[in-house]
């Protein structure tokens, strides 16, 4: 039982990355906008936690820069994309070519550096109680605030009148304008809210879960947080099952490869990858389950004047 | 439909801008939507002059009022474009036409140019099917009328047999077995009319 | 005042060309901004970087060698763009094509016959195609979103070089290092001009750029094609099949980039190992856009995006500054440049009224 809670704690700890950047993606997907740059938005939120955490000293100024370098290059999407009307796709492609860029060339200096990462709570007592203490008492902090914010997002989107508004702006933008709703302010503050869960997922890698600094260290999380929101065809509850599913097959290859299995490391590497394509090609599949759930306004421009 | 222009089918969608035309393509490069198999490609390319002068051509022969083969089709106001479909379809001379809503939201002068288009196509020998629900329009241009109503066709009437009160009367489904007030569902009522 | 944008009627033709420009000359701006706060003398970093790597014969050559397999890979990611096919996978369609035309030169190391190039050539584009099929099929069959396939082949293609490099394909006399043996000169491309490394991979870059062209503005189905990406529902209409769009844009990016990674293997790099392009298939989509998604505009932005990798590398030397300053550049640009084809379709009025409150 004591692996069994042992997994559990990795296997949350391996999928809270997912969780943070995929429900920022979310909020911003419900407003009818589509964020393709959570790749380079998590790079250089965790390049930018890395550097403030190493600098200070201490690392929860770590995931407020973190926060906020999100959030920043969030908001140079949505001038882009929601001010002068570029192309959501192409701009979001570029978003997470310049994060990788950024992030690489502010990262230069931190990529052997060491630091004090933020350790599990060490409610010393509590955690060693059997079983339950580890399961419950024995996550990082970051773990229990994505937590939190699940409940925030989920309670904000369905229980609240903004959320209600939020999620009118995604289905039609028009009418929603219509009715008096200000759907560019509201699209900015969901963009900017989805950059803002995005860099924390990287201060989460960067500060928290490795700590260290590496080029390119997201590999790839960004895009599958991308696909997790479609897999969970725009819900919160599937999105967080969804992030613990792949936090588990991330745990499995590392474990795997830790453990010996006489399998090459590389094919042990491809299986999330692969796993994300497989799980996409299956729920994407039901075209008619992706139509009634998405966002009807999703990808596309809004312009007042039509 | 792939092959359906070949076998001289042509249809004049409701839609102008977005489904009959290409809003940013240029009316030369909106005549190959669905003209290039009249000599405007060869050998699986387009001759861009023969598309130009069918463009050229089409403006001159329906009055369309456009800054000339290169204007992007939403440059154009409604009836001009409707116009310049509209011609664009004649002029593929089809053996069937169907046009849908063929002056919905267009200017009194271009409507009765529209008209007249699809009424000397009638006098050539081409079946011209109308779908509208504007019944002005039917008793002006065809020959026979006929309705559809929860789902089902009535039959043709000929236009000089019947009046604006009994296709209205049809349009309300009188016609369907169980009368109007027994259908299950709702289904659009519109009139077809066969020139 | 305040500014205001207006939709114009129709899109204008000069913004669109005059919005590259314009974002170069901001990119430039920002480096000039971004030197000095280093520390550097900013001119002496811009002749460091546009200038110096091209005062040679060699340096022209390295120019011409970079921009070849950019202008591949982009000419054919363009053709999908065009139709809304949103591969950016390029970078595992190029990694795929390396292996499946290094691993013919390795299956024949020892062949001296003059027809082990093409068939490696054919390999690699069939590669490509191959690894761009599955987000086609996917798209096509279960509606899967290519953008996020696409992307994720890319992890899985060069897990699987790697594998390959490590394994099966590692040099048993190279000292252990996860590389296969040189390549015989039969398995590699010729050389082009002397006292460079350019070879004629170069040429079928630009055979490719002209027949990107010809299908782009001449062909039936390229002029369909762009139907598909600009309005779907014209294209329904006008009996364009979505799927074949889909297939071709997919199929003819994947061919363009499996060649690009052939071109690799068989040309600068002379061997498959674990690394087989500095993220050409990815820079390519930049310079895609930069180039207007026309073959013509994507030669001269390889061009200035070849400029700027080996810019890159000799400020490292010269400057002492990273050559990651490359990436950094390559996503400025891509930015101004959506940011300034916003006028393409709208222009700026000054509003009339000053809106209260605002």
């Amino acid at each position: 039982m004591d692996v069994f809670a042992e997994l559990l704690v990795l296997t949350l700890a391996a999928g809270t990355p997912l969780v943070y950047a995929a429900l920022g993606e979310l909020v911003t997907e419900k407003s009818g906008v589509l964020n393709l740059g959570v790749e380079g938005m998590m790079l250089v939120g965790a390049v930018a936690s890395f550097a403030v955490a190493a600098k200070s000293g201490n690392p929860w100024f770590g995931v407020a820069a973190g926060i906020g370098a999100g959030a920043a290059l969030s908001l140079v999407f949505a001038v882009l994309t929601l001010s002068l009307m570029a192309n959501q796709v192409a701009t979001g492609l570029a978003l997470s070519l310049f994060g990788i860029g950024l992030s690489a060339f502010v990262g230069l200096d931190y990529v052997s550096v060491v630091i004090e990462g933020i350790q599990p709570l060490g409610i010393a007592t509590l955690a060693g109680l059997p079983i339950v203490g580890k399961i419950v008492f024995g996550h990082n902090p970051l773990v229990y605030l994505s937590l939190l914010l699940f409940a925030a997002i989920h309670g904000f989107l369905y229980r609240t009148r903004p959320g209600l508004a939020l999620r009118a702006i995604g289905e039609s933008p028009q009418s929603a304008h219509a009715i008096g709703y200000p759907v560019v302010r509201i699209r900015y503050l969901a963009v900017l809210f989805g950059g803002a869960c995005s860099g924390l997922a990287g201060a989460y890698l960067a500060v928290a879960y490795t700590p260290l600094w590496v080029e390119g260290m997201t590999a790839g999380r960004g895009w599958i947080a991308l696909a997790l929101v479609v897999f969970a065809t725009w819900r919160p509850w599937r999105v967080l099952a969804g992030a613990y599913l792949f936090g588990g097959v991330t745990l499995a290859t590392f474990q795997a490869q830790a453990g010996g299995v006489a399998v090459p490391s590389q094919l042990l590497s491809m299986l999330p990858y692969v796993a994300t394509i497989v799980v996409l090609a299956v729920i994407s599949r039901d075209a008619t389950a992706i139509r009634l759930n998405a966002p009807a306004s999703l990808g596309r421009p809004f312009h007042p004047d039509g | 439909m792939p092959r359906s222009g070949a076998l001289g089918f042509g249809f004049v969608p409701e839609e102008r801008l977005g489904r009959g035309a290409v809003p940013d393509m240029s009316l030369a490069e909106n005549t190959l939507l669905t003209a290039h198999r009249h000599a405007l490609a060869r050998h699986g390319f387009v001759r861009h002059g023969a598309a130009r002068d069918f463009a050229l051509a089409t403006i001159a022969d329906f009055n369309v009022k456009a800054g000339g083969a290169q204007a992007v089709a939403r440059s154009l106001s409604g009836g001009n474009l409707q116009k310049f479909i509209v011609g664009r379809e004649i002029r593929q001379h089809p053996r069937v036409l169907v046009a849908a809503q063929p002056t919905w939201g267009v200017d009194v002068g271009a409507a009765a140019q529209i008209r007249q288009a699809l009424l000397d196509l009638r006098d050539a020998g081409v079946a011209v099917l109308v779908i509208s629900e504007e019944l002005d329009e039917l008793f002006e241009i065809c020959d026979r009328i006929a309705v559809i109503a929860q789902g089902r066709l009535s039959e043709a009437r000929p236009r000089a047999d019947t009046h604006a009160g009994e296709i209205g009367l049809l349009m309300s489904g009188s016609f369907v077995a169980g009368g109007a007030h027994s259908e299950r569902h709702f289904s659009p009522a519109g009139a077809l009319g066969l020139d | 005042m305040r500014y205001r944008l207006e939709p114009r009627p129709a899109p204008s033709r000069a913004a669109g060309w005059l919005s590259p420009f314009i974002a170069v000359a901001a990119t430039m701006l920002i480096g000039f901004a971004l030197f000095t706060a280093l520390g550097k003398d900013p001119w002496q970093a811009f002749h460091v970087f546009f200038v110096k790597p091209v005062e040679t014969r060699y340096g022209v050559g390295e120019l011409l060698l970079k921009a070849g397999p950019l202008m591949l890979c982009a000419v054919g990611l363009a053709s999908g763009y065009r139709a809304n096919v949103w591969n950016i996978g390029a970078e595992g369609q190029l990694t795929m094509g390396a292996i499946c035309g290094g691993g013919l030169a390795l299956l024949f190391h020892d062949s001296t016959s003059l027809l082990l190039l093409p068939a490696m050539i054919v390999a690699g584009a069939l590669g490509g195609m191959a690894w761009a099929a599955i987000p086609a099929l996917l798209r096509t069959r279960f509606n899967a979103n290519e953008i996020l396939v696409s992307l994720m082949l890319v992890y899985v293609a060069t897990y699987t070089l790697s594998l390959l490099v490590h394994g099966p394909w590692r040099d048993p006399e190279g000292f252990n290092f996860p590389q296969s043996k040189m390549f015989e000169p039969a398995a590699l491309l010729p050389n082009l001009l002397e006292e460079t490394r350019l070879n004629v991979g170069f040429l079928i870059a630009l055979a490719a750029i002209a027949a990107g062209w010809v299908f782009m503005a001449k062909s039936l189905v390229g002029f369909q094609m762009r139907v598909a990406g600009l309005a779907p529902a014209a294209a329904n209409y006008a009996g364009i099949s979505a799927t074949r769009t889909i297939w071709l844009g997919m199929l003819i990016g994947g061919a363009c980039a499996g060649v690009a990674g052939v071109g690799e293997a068989a040309g600068p790099v002379g061997q498959l190992q674990p690394s087989i392009s500095p993220g050409y298939g990815f820079a390519a989509i930049i310079v895609a856009f930069v180039g207007r998604l026309h073959p013509l505009g994507i030669l001269c932005a390889s061009l200035l995006m070849s400029l700027l990798y080996l810019g890159g590398e000799s400020a490292q030397m010269e400057l002492a500054l990273p050559s990651a300053v490359t990436g950094l550049f390559q996503g400025t640009l891509l930015f101004f440049l959506l940011a300034s084809d916003v006028f393409i379709n709208f222009r700026l009025r000054a509003a009339r009224v000053p809106a209260a409150g605002g």
